[in-house]
């Protein structure tokens, strides 16, 4: 069982990850936008094991919440996947410079999405090493 | 001209001295003067010798008298005879002189005429009458000559000067540059104190006599301009006060001080300018005046001629006809400029579509899969029906998306193939993958048969768009139980990929337009089935970028295969310009 975090300000988009999530017997914290999702995800830190990062979402965008969130210490490792509607290759790179463990497009495919998820929970032990 | 003239020309011209200054001629030459005139009297004087010799004699024989007083009497007669012959001698010379020299200076006068002076003026006052009156119509003659010769010259240079005019008005298209050489040109050419030009604003009407541009040519500095300081926003003061020429025929004013024509306000005002003459023409580009080209002296009058109305006529003309080309030059900028702007805002508008359709068919098509994947409890089999066609639509819609998002790049041309060296068979099998749900939920059999290391350099994500879009189209047009298959292979330098289905074909006559924009087959098998038609279109242009080709090949009613072939080793140099 892991703690999960979605930030999407489209309801429906969280309700259908929570769902899933819940189904597949995790934890689930959401926020709407931005702002919420900076001051609530370090807060949760070092129960949550991942985020799941919408981009478009008014005030702070994905981006930048993922730019604050890697100089954040707390949240420098913490798996975050980015999960979007920009389907141009350049935002796919810009995600992954900027410090995104993967990148899902919408729509996607819930048990896809789930798969997904399921390779970033790998022990944390393993991952501190990808990023040095 | 002196080049012209005949060598017998150059020397009587020499001899002919300096007419100009003496516009009575002088016949130069005594040796043929005297010559002329002793070879023309010989024959009188022979005559006259003949007729005194015979008299004599007739005489001598009819009036008998004594020998003596025959003698006497003979001797007598040959005095008088004698005097006769001298005073017909002296006489014959007389009329020969008065006779050739009038004619000498007619021929001299005529010489001179046809060796192109036009200067010369016979005067013939001791002559006969006749000979006076033939001396008047040379002079006559000459003077005309001299007109037409005036005119020639002034037409001559006027054509000079149109060339000019047009070879320096045409040989731009900036606006500015073209009046402003215009009138380089003009001013010159009708040798006034100052040439303007005066474009209006838009279509004409609105602007009244605003011009937005202009151009001046003044002789010296020491003539007054008459452009205002803003020639964007003040109207121009010279066109004010003397109308503006809507009837695109020249206004011509010889004097501003013309109580007929203005009042004193208007006469002051012209004053004030410094505008004494003025010779307006209007400038027509297309079929509208677009402004004027104005002539004008400062200090005289001048009685405007015909010949220079209609020379500004001509510079006129050919100037409209040079604006017309910068004007639409100009309009052409403007509407590349434009387009370039609603094209990336099409493209703008494009990208942000795609997304705002991204986000709500995301949870279209997640529920759907949560309705159907088990996750939910107790559906129907009617029910599943009826989700697997609200799936297969979000499907769709995901596609016409993609393809909206493709084809906004390839017009904007950032569709450049990012060629690197590729595994085929990844790309193949993420294809299968994508499709594999919904050929098994219409019950396609899908079949892949890959030649083992192919070796291809190709853009993965545009070659895997392509091959989507041809498993996609071949799944749509195949009725449920067909097969699809996809095979590729090397054949010489090239990659040859198939796709075969075992759908309804394509009718012979659709098959040309396959692969342009927009196409889309009349029928499909399944109903709600038909895109957007630009799937073949973007597989057409990938393949294209690849410097590779595709084609079909189809049997109606049997299936169709789609065939793309693409160089192996693209050669990066051959799309540098692209």
């Amino acid at each position: 069982m892991s703690l999960i975090f979605i930030a999407d300000d489209d309801p429906d988009v969280r309700e259908l990850v929570e769902y899933k999530l819940v189904h597949a017997g995790h934890q689930v914290l959401s926020a709407a936008n931005g702002q919420d999702a900076l001051r609530l995800v370090p807060a949760a830190r070092p129960g949550l094991d991942l985020l799941l990062l919408d981009v478009m979402m008014p005030g702070f965008s994905g981006f930048d919440v993922l730019t604050r969130l890697r100089r954040h210490e707390a949240t420098r490792l913490l798996p975050i996947i980015m999960l979007t509607a920009k389907a141009q290759d350049t935002d796919v790179e810009r995600g992954f410079t900027l410090g995104a463990d993967d990148y899902v497009l919408k729509p996607f495919s819930p048990r896809e999405l789930m798969n997904r998820i399921v390779a970033q929970l790998v022990p944390t032990g393993s991952r501190g090493t990808v990023h040095l | 001209m002196v080049r012209d003239v005949p060598d017998v020309c150059v020397q009587r011209r020499t001899t002919l001295g300096n007419d100009a200054e003496a516009p009575r001629l002088l016949p130069s030459s005594e040796h043929l003067r005297l010559e002329t005139a002793l070879a023309g009297s010989f024959e009188l004087v022979a005559g006259i010798a003949l007729f005194a010799l015979a008299a004599t004699a007739l005489v001598v024989v009819l009036v008998p008298r004594s020998a003596a007083t025959r003698l006497e009497f003979a001797v007598e007669l040959v005095f008088v005879g004698v005097a006769l012959v001298v005073l017909a001698l002296l006489l014959s010379r007389r009329s020969a002189r008065a006779v050739m020299r009038p004619l000498e200076v007619l021929d001299v006068a005529l010489a001179a005429v046809t060796c192109g002076d036009f200067t010369v003026h016979v005067e013939l006052e001791r002559a006969a009458a006749e000979i006076q009156s033939v001396g008047e119509s040379v002079n006559a003659l000459v003077r005309e000559l001299a007109r037409l010769r005036v005119i020639e010259i002034e037409r001559t240079k006027d054509q000079r000067v149109r060339r000019e005019l047009s070879e320096v008005v045409h040989a731009s298209l900036d606006l500015d540059h073209v009046v402003q050489r215009a009138v380089e040109v003009v001013g010159p050419a009708l040798d006034v104190d100052r040439v303007h030009i005066r474009l209006r604003d838009g279509d004409g009407n609105g602007g009244g006599d605003q011009g937005w541009l202009a151009a001046e040519w003044r002789r010296s500095d020491d003539v007054a301009s008459v452009l205002p300081l803003s020639a964007a926003v003040e109207p121009d003061p010279l066109i004010a006060l003397i109308g503006v020429t809507d009837d695109r025929r020249a206004v011509v004013i010889d004097d501003t001080i013309d109580e007929a024509r203005f009042d004193v306000e208007q006469r002051e005002a012209l004053e004030a300018l410094g505008v004494r003459a003025s010779l307006t023409y209007p400038l027509v580009v297309g079929t509208r005046v677009a402004g004027v080209l104005v002539a004008s002296e400062q200090r005289a009058p001048r009685s405007w001629s015909d010949g220079e109305v209609m020379l500004t006529e001509g510079f006129a003309l050919e100037i409209g006809r040079a604006l017309d080309h910068a004007l639409a030059f100009k309009l052409r900028d403007e509407m590349v400029d434009r387009m370039g702007v609603l094209d990336r805002a099409k493209n703008e508008f494009l990208s942000e579509v795609s997304r705002e359709l991204r986000g709500p068919l995301a949870s279209v098509v997640g529920y759907i899969e949560l309705l159907t994947d088990g996750s939910a409890e107790s559906v129907s089999a009617e029910q599943r029906r009826m989700l697997r066609i609200v799936e297969r639509s979000g499907e769709r819609l995901l596609v016409v998306i993609d393809n909206l998002l493709t084809m906004s790049r390839i017009e904007a041309g950032t569709f450049d193939p990012k060629l690197a060296p590729i595994d085929l068979g990844v790309v193949v099998r993420r294809v299968c993958d994508a499709a594999s749900t919904t050929a098994a939920k219409d019950s396609l059999e899908l079949d892949v048969n890959l030649e083992q290391d192919l070796d291809l350099i190709a853009d993965e994500k545009q070659i895997e768009r392509a091959l989507h879009n041809l498993v996609s189209n071949a799944m749509k047009f195949t009725p449920g139980g067909g097969h699809i298959d996809l095979s590729a292979r090397t054949e010489g330098s090239e990659v040859v990929i198939d796709v075969r289905d075992t759908g309804i074909g394509i009718p012979a006559e659709q098959q040309d337009e396959l692969f342009t924009r927009f196409f889309t087959a009349r029928a499909t098998p399944r109903r709600g089935t038909l895109g957007a038609g630009l799937g073949l279109y973007i597989v057409k242009q990938i393949v294209d970028g690849h410097d590779g080709s595709v084609g079909a090949v189809s049997v109606h009613g049997r299936g169709s295969t789609f065939t793309m072939r693409l160089p192996a080793h693209p050669n990066p140099g051959d799309r540098g310009e692209s």
